[in-house]
Order: structure tokens, then sequence, then C-alpha cells
């Protein structure tokens, strides 16, 4: 009878497609490693995965959106750099930008360079004109440039979570 | 049962084991009393570098990665960052990783070879060497702007700007880049013909990729250096 | 009277000794096995060994050392601990304390910190050795696996280390570094084809990695965690497999 059941068994498997037999005992065997894999991986997920337990939801960072004081504390056709705010204020006669100080490249700080009127950066000699266009070095794009605007009390404002194009400028 | 007998005879089962105690042991304690006194002597003569407080507004100049990261970063000069910082790393790994399963040369197991092993030795070493001689240039003739200093010439910000850098015409990059690799798995494989099929396609392919694509930032290099190209292949989303 | 032989004779004739040390230390062929096998810490070692594997000139010592300075670091590391705290207000203040206040502070740091540099020196020539004499052949494929990646959460740690003393080098050093991942394609915000996800500063794997859009107080912690806790947990975890599998794969080297 054993050798009967046995070859039975066997010739049904071999029936039952290509990818498995569910009988009744490997049924179980196969839903309990399911469960567990997918246990682990809901868990996994919620831990490593996209918006997870990795991203937090708030953040405790400066705002976007600051003053940066008068129009009239800039120098006429200067570059001044707001180390703490991390841009320049470039101005040209009366036209304002604010450009990011933060090299396109692997995001080291660039320096304004006064004698070649260029933005060089210290990491990987990334090269940029006045305007912000990259010309030399590694860096893929052009230094971000924010929107300015004037406020109420006739102060300028740089909003660094607003990238506007590169002609844009404020004319005060 | 007879000719197993005669078999088993002439397997010589050679047994060069030693006591680990105290052969190995003393060893290992002499090696790790000589490490430890070189730390702590090194620690007593130099410092460990510490420099002024943390300022995100005012960049370090020149701005280095720790200096085994160095090789990169000077891979950084050549390539755009998804490739040089993200992609060629994560080749280096996985070339790593597969150099068990593509190396079958039974071979070389156990001591040291270079005449039974020429091709895996020789890829191997240059490309320790590769990797050391970037970190050094990165480490040591990088100055201010990450400009190029040989080692008798002093540091300083002033020297001449870089002329600008212009990319290849897209079907070129296109032809030269597709060609090299063409060239590159084609000609081997049809000028030594038992190394392609010892090899097996799928091992061939992967070990001549891997090896092309090293040769291939050594020539992206030299392109740069002695014609100023910026890119091989631009296109608006992806850059080489 | 002989003073000595009493004496040690005094000290190792009890109960007390003999609880503690099984045997005697007689050079015996028993007994150099029992110094092995009754050990905890060496019986990572076989009783007998090959002979290569106790060659300096075959071996040149550098697993064992790699293996010996991560122990020196752990040790080193958690003293360092008792006066660092991950904190932008007070981390760069902690390291100058530790270089001019706390008495011994500077030689531990400076040890800890030469001691990382030393051992990703070491664990790269480990490597170079055990591809010349061909150690990754089988039946020791896995075991270089393991290895490799044991190299790659070397030089993590090393460089999530290299972050906390929060001053100008380490600052910079994890700007450039972390700034590759933005460039991760598909999953970096700037990285090629990063559009299709929608990735934005605020949302990719760097902000993962840093727990913000910046360099700031999450970074620094996370860098912390990685470096004291988590990294070395999962090193120690591949390690022992590391050596585990030495001794199943029949010694160092050569074919089993």
């Amino acid at each position: 009878m054993e050798t009967k059941d046995k070859n039975k068994c066997c010739t049904s498997e071999k029936e039952g497609g290509i990818w498995f037999t569910v009988s009744r005992r490997n049924f179980l065997t196969l839903a309990g490693w399911v469960m567990f894999f997918a246990t682990l991986g809901a868990y996994l997920a919620q831990i490593l995965g996209y918006k997870g337990f990795f991203y937090p939801k708030v953040l405790f960072e400066p705002s976007p959106r600051f003053t940066v004081g008068e129009p009239k504390v800039f120098l006429e056709n200067s570059v001044t750099t707001l180390k703490a705010r991390k841009i320049f204020v470039v101005r040209d006669g009366n036209s304002f930008k604010a450009i990011s100080v933060v090299c396109q490249h692997l995001g080291c700080a660039v320096e304004f360079s006064k004698e070649k009127n260029i933005f060089e950066c210290p990491c990987h000699g990334s090269k940029y004109y006045r305007n912000g266009v990259n010309f030399a070095g590694p860096a893929p794009r052009p230094l971000n440039h924010f929107e300015v605007v004037l406020d109420d009390a006739g102060k300028l404002v740089v909003d660094t979570s607003k990238i506007v194009p590169l002609e844009t400028e404020l004319i005060v | 049962m007879e000719v197993r007998a005669e078999s088993k005879g002439l397997v010589e089962f050679k047994d060069d084991r030693v006591f680990t105690w105290p052969t190995l042991v003393a060893k290992e304690f002499l090696a790790a009393i000589f490490v430890t006194v070189g730390l702590l002597f090194y620690s007593y003569v130099v410092d460990a570098p510490l420099r002024e407080l943390s300022n995100p507004g005012q960049a370090e100049n020149p701005a280095k990665a720790p200096w085994y990261f160095l090789g990169l970063q000077e891979a950084l000069v050549y390539f755009d960052p998804w490739f040089a910082g993200v992609a060629l790393p994560s080749l280096i790994i996985v070339g790593l990783i597969l150099i068990p399963y593509l190396d079958i040369n039974p071979k070389g197991n156990g001591y040291y070879t270079f005449k039974e092993r020429k091709f895996a030795v020789s890829v191997f070493v240059l490309g320790y060497i590769y990797w050391y001689v970037l970190v050094y240039i990165g480490t040591a003739l990088r100055g201010p702007f990450w400009a190029f200093f040989w080692p008798w010439e002093k540091w300083t910000h002033d020297f001449p700007t870089p002329p600008p850098l212009h990319d290849m015409p897209l079907p070129l990059g296109i032809i030269l880049m597709m060609g090299f690799y063409f060239v590159g798995l084609v000609l081997p494989a049809m000028i030594n013909r038992d190394f392609f099929n010892k090899l097996g396609i799928v091992r061939y392919v992967l070990t001549m990729g891997l090896l092309l694509t090293m040769i291939g930032t050594v020539i992206k290099m030299i392109l740069r250096l002695s014609f100023s190209i910026k890119y091989i292949i631009a296109t608006p989303w992806i850059n080489i | 009277m002989k003073l000595i032989p009493d004496l040690i004779k005094k000290i190792t004739d009890n109960e007390i000794w003999k609880s503690v040390f099984r045997h005697g230390y007689t050079d015996t062929p028993r007994n150099r096995v029992l110094q092995i096998i009754s050990n905890v810490w060496l019986h990572l070692h076989p009783a007998k060994v090959r002979e290569h594997g106790t060659k300096i000139r075959f071996t040149w010592c550098m697993g064992g050392i790699t293996f010996f300075i991560f122990l020196f670091e752990t040790i080193t590391g958690i003293l360092l601990m008792f006066y660092y705290v991950p904190d932008v207000n007070r981390a760069y203040a902690d390291m100058v304390d530790l270089m001019y206040v706390v008495p011994f502070g500077r030689f531990l740091r400076n040890s800890h910190r030469w001691g990382a540099h030393a051992m990703v020196i070491t664990v790269s020539i480990h490597m170079l050795r055990v591809f010349l004499t061909g150690s990754y052949k089988p039946p020791r494929q896995f075991n270089w696996v393991i290895g490799v990646v044991l190299l790659v959460l070397t030089l993590l740690l090393s460089f999530t280390g290299y972050l906390l003393p929060w001053d100008q080098l380490g600052y910079w050093a994890i700007t450039v570094g972390t700034n590759m991942a933005r460039a991760t394609p598909l999953l970096g915000h700037e990285g090629p084809f990063a559009y299709i996800l929608g990735m934005r500063a605020d949302n990719d794997i760097r902000f993962a990695l840093l727990g913000g859009t910046t360099i700031g107080a999450p970074a620094l912690l996370r860098a912390y965690v990685w470096h004291c806790i988590a990294i070395p947990v999962i090193a120690s975890g591949l390690m022992m497999m590391h050596f585990w599998r030495v001794r199943k794969d029949g010694g160092i080297s050569g074919p089993l």
C-alpha cells in the first residue's frame, strides 16, 4: 500500500504544472513562507522604503524666504556674498539678482573672484561667468537664480525655494 | 576494489598542518604589538587634523574628501557625478564581487604566481595601481580650486583660467563609444579564440565589459586633457 | 628553599586557579591543542593550520591586523563616546575639549583617527594579497564576496566618522560625498531621469541619508548612529561569517 501511495503522489506532482503543486502538506509550508516574506518585506519597506522611517516629515531648517536689506546697501556693479544665506547678491546698475553659492557640480560653495570677474568652485574647479553660466570644469549647468522681490518696506526679499530663469532680474 | 585501492595509493595526502599554538598565535601576538606600538607612536607625534568650526557658507579650498575617496573625486573632474560618484563606484564593487565567478582558471590557487594567471594578475594589479595613482593625484597634486600642480610647484590662487570645454558632436560620440565597445569585445575574441571559448560568452562579455570600462575612463581623461572634450556623448538627459 | 617555584605552585595548585585554567602549560602536543580549543578567543583558530597560513611572507598578516585594528578602533571609539555629544552646537566644542582638556583625550582621538586610516590601508593590502595568492578560487568564492562587502563597510565607517568633529574638513568632505548621492540616476534629484520618479531635494535618496536637505543636526546624528552602532554591528556579523568560512573552507588558501 505504501509504495502505491508514494507512486501516486509522485505522478500527481509530475502532472501538476511546471511551477509547483499545491498539495495539502506543502500548501501550509508555502503559505508560511509567503507570510514570512510578506511581513518582512512590509516591515523593511516601512523602514528603508520611500517616505519611510528615514524620511522625516518635518524639517527644522531655516526659512527659504528672507530679507537681505535695502537695495542701496549693495554697491553698484558689485557682487556681495551672503555666506550665512548661501547666496550672492549681484547688482549691475539698477538690476538685482540673487545667485546661489551652491556649485551645480557637487554642492561646494563657489567663490567670487573680483580680478577675473567669475565664480570659481574650490572643490573641482568649475567656473561660472558673472551671470551664473558655467564655462569650465565639470559643472553641468548654470548656478541657480532665486526670486528677488521688494517688500512693502522697500527691502529686498529673496526666496530660495523659487528658482527663476537666468534672464530674470529685479530692476529697482 | 583493486582498482580503487590502487588509485587511492596514488593520491599523496600531504599533511602540512602545524600546531596553531604557538606557531601562528605567537606571530599574531607580535604583529598586534607592532601595530599597537606603531599606532601609538604615530598618535603621540602627529595630531589628528581639526580645522575651524564648520561653516556652510565658506568651502575649504581645496575641499577634499577623505584620501581613500580622492580617486573618485579626481574622476569627478572628468565625469558627471552620476557616473564618477555613483555608477563607477558601483561598477567597481560589482566587478570586485564578480572576480571569483569570472576567473575560472583553476591554477594559482593558494600560491603566488604570475606565469599561470598573467591576464588576471595584470588586470587586477593595473586597476589597483590606477586607483592609487588617482588617489595620489587627488591628494598631493590638486591645489586651490582643484587646479593641478606638480609636486615641485607651489600652490597659488594665481593660475591661468583653463580654456572652455566643448562636447563632441552627438553622432560622432555615439559611433566612437559603440565602436570602442564593439571592437574591444570582438577583437580579443577573434585574436584569442581559446580565451573566449574557455570563458564562455557570458563571462567573456562581463570580463571584457568591466575591463573596457576601466580603460574607457583613462581614454576619457586623455581626451579631456589633450582636446578639452567635455562629454563624448552629450544629450539633454544624460552625459558621458 | 626555592621561593619562586613554591610561590607559583601555591598560586596555581588550588581550586580557584584550576577552575579558571583547565590545563597545564607544559609544552606537550595535548596542551598545544587545549590551549586553542579551550580558549574562547583563540578557538577562532583551528588547533592546527596549514603551514602557509603561518608564514608572514605568504599572508603579510594583513587580515589579522585589520581585525586587530577594528578591535582597537572599537575600544578607543567607546572611550571617545564618553565625551562626545552628536549635537551641532556641542560637537566641535567637545572635540576641542578632547584635544585640550580631557586627560589622555588628544592621544585617544589621534589614535582613533590614525587607526581608521591604517585600517583602510591594511584592508586594501589584504585584498591584494588574497588576489595574488588566488585565495578567492573555489571553494572560497563567496568569502571573497563577503570580503568586498567588508571593504565597503570599512570605507563607510571611516566616511561617517569623518563628519563627527563638525569641522570644515569633515563638513565639506561629507558635502561632496553626499552630493554624489544627489546625482544617483533615477533616485537622486539631480541625477539623470530623476523627473520620472518626481525627485526633489526633499524626497530623494540624499534626503534619506541626511534626514534633511542640508547637512545639519539630523545628518550629524545619523552619521553618529551609523558610525558607532549600525555599521559596526553589521560589520561584526559579516566578520563572524568571514572567519567562520575561512575555517569551513579549509584554511585561508589553497584547494580544499
